[in-house]
């Protein structure tokens, strides 16, 4: 409204407001006069601050009659024309009687009882619509309505995702925000109509945060987009319920266990203790930074440069302030931050379909230069062209496995805040220091490594850390560090984890793989097979978990985890100085490092990773000893031969494992011998799964393709141990 | 409530289910004449070619939001004095009393029933 600009003279709006009627506890625009009027008394010259707080007290009261909160409307309405009334009146007469104070007085005691009234009421009722969740079904009186707002909901779910984009590059834009919140709002309007409480909740309590973020209360990070996205799968997934509910004709409207947990989530998630996104610093910014120019002069140069409608750099430079080359140089520097920002989402399975392919063209490429024919063409051009055709699908491939790939840094850092957390709670001192979170990690593995590392670090904390008494007491500095760190090694992410706490104790650790039944009371073992044990299912259990370390999971789950991944974990410790967990995991999961290995005329590939060595051992290395079978000495420790050609039922070239080549493999801190018949050769292969047929064969995790086209099994070194593990107990 | 009849209202909401909500509300009081417009933007242009005698908005959309709308209503010479009923969420009062400083006629609060419409519009109808 324009009425701001107008020159205001504190008489005539006094004239206005004394002769404004409001007509009564529901007269909005009388109201709505007087809002605007005192809006602009208030910004008069010779208002003092006793009139200014009696605007305020006029407006309060003025907004919750307009709000319907007054506890007693008629009263309120009296309140407003009698403190028009005192404002007038004093401001005329400024010389102020001790009547008009007493009055003054008297008012706004009753304010203030009233206001405190009013603020105590609410309470309560939120607490009272507190009931317990439990799931309540309701019959549907109009299908069609909820036909139409399963499509418009499901629209406007798709049109958040796509938004959420953009925000996720923008998190200040407040326009982006909104087209954000508006769906939200949108939908939980109509669920409130058709009293799907769920869905309203879940809606309302979402609208709420973004409410905040387009306030500017707070940024919007990371959490909060992750926190959208899923209200956006949980709303996704209470819309299908309702439209299966539609087809039965009675619908779950409230208490789905789902929507409850996620609610509790919500409202236990303080959006103002969240790390800032990163942003892109302005020119201005990065010129101060620098020390060109002093942020006083430069917020100087913004404010008028914005006037004359002009850049910051434009403004500084016009004026003399810094050179042009400076704010060159920040533009550019400025670009590049933008440039390492900027990134657009795909949809994961048109990149695996990439990756696929480009693995196939790979593939395709090899059968053609293998092709006898081929291989014939002696034209010097044709070579040529080959080579160049190689370098081409050899980036290519390099490439489509970066595309996959994103750095381990969210995952890393959300374990500051745990490390903050578990020490509060354990009351011990701890410093989390990470290194490598540039590293870069396939996209599927990031959710996956997140549980792992999550025990890693409250098993560091909760049994390695000591308390701060301990640590002095034994010449440590009283905070203990856990360093996470990863890094990219010879085709692998190596992910380390130490802390420098009191270590792991060999000793205990027997004494309870003995009382567990892991290993019996004579067995033999070093060191580390003894740490290794602590792999083992069944070592873990709940009476050693303490509430910090808390899940009742054990080390053998994180051992799961990153099997799955095709990945290892080894763990070494000094005693008193500390633990160190090392996760080696394969850059990515749609290639693995594999040796090529062939017995008879199959060829299998044993991932790289699950290898420690070959051995080819002489005659006198193989024994077979009494109740454990075969077995191999290699350099003085005795390992079980594993056939694979009888795992696999396949005719072998040699039996003899003198005349064969041996696979040295680790399972469960145990080494074991592969007996093979040859190492063709170490190559990466592209995975591929094997169909559901051949799914869940025990020994066999995928197949390979090989450079002549032909599929060759991938060994799943574990399964195969498993197999050999049983067999050998049955016998 | 019989005279409801004769008026033509205009419900503006971008979200059709909300319209169709409101319509069978107003439908259930006795409207016959209901226009529907998506956005303020849509609303302007049904108001300048229209004669609409009550307007329904909704504060939250894109393009042209309800304040914006009800600014523009309010600041035409043609408009400037239709009843305008402001919807809202429970959660954004503090919306309301920006709209009743730009002179909205009333607001209701999502969810509302016929009763509590037929309160409101007793309100801010002109009364012959």
């Amino acid at each position: 409204m324009a009425s701001s600009e107008r020159n205001c003279s504190k008489q005539e709006l006094l004239d206005l407001l004394a002769t404004s009627v409001i007509a009564g506890t529901d007269d909005l625009a009388g109201m709505g006069d007087c809002l605007n009027l005192l809006d602009e008394l208030e910004k008069c010259e010779g208002i003092t601050e006793r009139d200014r707080l009696l605007i305020e007290e006029i407006r309060k009261i003025i907004n919750r009659l307009i709000l319907e909160e007054s506890p007693d409307p008629e009263k309120d309405w009296k309140a407003v024309q009698e403190k028009i009334e005192v404002l007038c009146e004093r401001s005329t007469e400024p010389v102020s009687s001790t009547d008009i104070l007493d009055k003054d007085a008297e008012l706004a005691t009753e304010e203030q009882e009233a206001l405190a009234k009013m603020l105590e009421e609410p309470k309560e009722e939120k607490k009272e619509d507190k009931e317990p969740a439990e799931i309540a079904t309701m019959p549907v009186e109009d299908p069609e309505l909820f036909k139409d707002f399963l499509d418009e909901a499901r629209e406007h779910l798709a049109s958040i995702e796509l938004n959420m984009i953009s925000l996720e590059e923008n998190p200040e834009d407040k326009e982006v925000i909104n087209a954000v919140f508006r769906p939200f709002h949108s939908i939980k309007g109509v669920s409130g109509f058709l009293n799907l409480i769920d869905i309203h909740e879940l809606s309302h309590d979402v609208e709420n945060l973004l409410d905040g973020a387009r306030s500017g209360e707070y940024p919007v990070t990371e959490s909060i987009i992750d926190i959208v996205l899923q209200a956006v799968d949980i709303l996704k997934e209470q819309l299908d319920l309702l439209e299966e509910g539609l087809a039965r004709g009675e619908i779950q409207y409230k208490g789905n266990p789902r929507v409850q947990k996620f609610l509790q989530y919500i409202r236990n998630f303080d959006p103002t203790k969240e790390n800032p996104p990163v942003s892109i610093p302005r020119v201005g910014e990065l010129l101060s930074e620098k020390g060109v120019v002093s942020s006083e002069v430069l917020n100087k140069a913004a404010d008028e440069a914005k006037k004359e409608g002009l850049k910051i750099g434009e403004k500084l430079v016009k004026d003399g302030i810094v050179e042009p080359k400076d704010v060159a140089q920040a533009l550019r520097e400025q670009r590049k931050l933008k440039e390492a920002v900027t990134s657009i989402r795909v949809d994961t399975r048109k990149l695996d379909n990439l990756v696929d392919m480009i693995g196939e063209l790979v593939i395709a490429q090899s059968m053609v230069l293998q092709n006898p024919q081929v291989q014939d063409i002696k034209d010097q051009k044709f070579q040529k062209d080959i080579v160049q055709l190689r370098r081409i699908t050899g980036e290519l491939q390099r490439i489509s496995t970066s595309l996959r790939m994103v750095p381990i840094k969210s995952t890393f850092q959300k374990m500051i805040r745990l490390v903050r957390d578990l020490s509060k709670k354990s009351g011990k001192e701890v410093v989390l220091k990470m290194y490598g979170e540039e590293t870069e990690i396939d996209r599927n593995m990031v959710d996956q490594i997140y549980e792992p590392l999550v025990h890693m670090i409250r098993n560091s904390v909760d049994h390695g850390i000591e308390f701060p008494e301990e640590r002095v007491r034994a010449g440590k500095p009283p905070q203990g560090t856990i360093i996470l760190a990863a890094e990219q090694k010879s085709g692998n992410i190596v992910i380390d984890i130490r802390d420098d706490g009191k270590g792991l104790d060999a000793a205990k650790i027997r004494q309870k793989a003995i009382e567990r039944g892991l290993i019996s009371a004579d067995e033999v073992l070093d060191e580390r097979a003894i740490y290794e044990l602590i792999f083992r299912p069944g070592f873990s259990t709940k009476d050693q978990v303490s509430d910090v370390s808390g899940r009742g999971v054990g080390m053998d789950v994180v051992k799961k985890c990153v099997e799955e991944l095709r990945g290892s974990i080894e763990v070494n410790s000094v005693p008193g100085q500390g633990t160190h967990f090392q996760l080696k995991l394969p850059l990515t999961m749609a290639i693995i490092d594999g040796m090529i290995i062939k017995i008879g005329d199959e060829r299998y590939v044993v991932p790289t990773i699950a290898l420690k060595e070959s051995v080819r051992p002489s005659k006198d290395d193989y024994r077979t000893v009494q109740g454990r079978g075969e077995m191999i000495n290699v350099r003085g420790s005795l390992m079980p031969l594993i056939r694979l050609h009888e795992f696999f039922e396949v005719e072998p070239k040699y039996r003899n494992p003198w005349d064969a080549l041996l696979l040295v493999v680790s399972e469960d801190g145990k080494d074991y011998c592969l007996l093979a018949d040859e190492i063709i050769g170490r190559q990466e292969v592209v995975i591929k799964s094997l169909g559901n047929l051949l799914k869940h064969v025990v020994g066999i995790s995928g197949g390979a393709i090989l450079g002549d086209g032909k599929v060759a099994p991938i060994v799943d070194v574990k399964g195969v141990v498993t197999v050999f593990q049983g067999k050998k107990s049955m016998a | 409530m019989s005279n409801y009849k004769d008026l033509t209202v205009l419900v503006v909401d971008d979200f059709a289910t909300m319209r169709r909500i409101i319509r069978n509300i107003l439908r259930d009081l006795g409207f016959q004449r209901i226009l529907e417009a998506e956005d303020g933007t849509a609303a302007v242009g049904i108001l300048q070619t229209q004669k609409v005698d009550l307007i329904i908005s909704d504060w939250n959309m894109p393009k042209m939001t309800g304040l914006e709308l009800l600014k523009w209503v309010r600041s035409n010479e043609d408009t400037k004095d239709l009843p305008f009923l402001m919807v809202t969420a429970e959660a954004q009062k503090e919306n309301v009393i920006e709209a009743v400083k730009a002179k909205v006629s009333n607001y209701i609060v999502k969810p509302f029933t016929a009763q509590t419409l037929a309160e409101k519009l007793e309100k801010i109808l002109p009364k012959e």
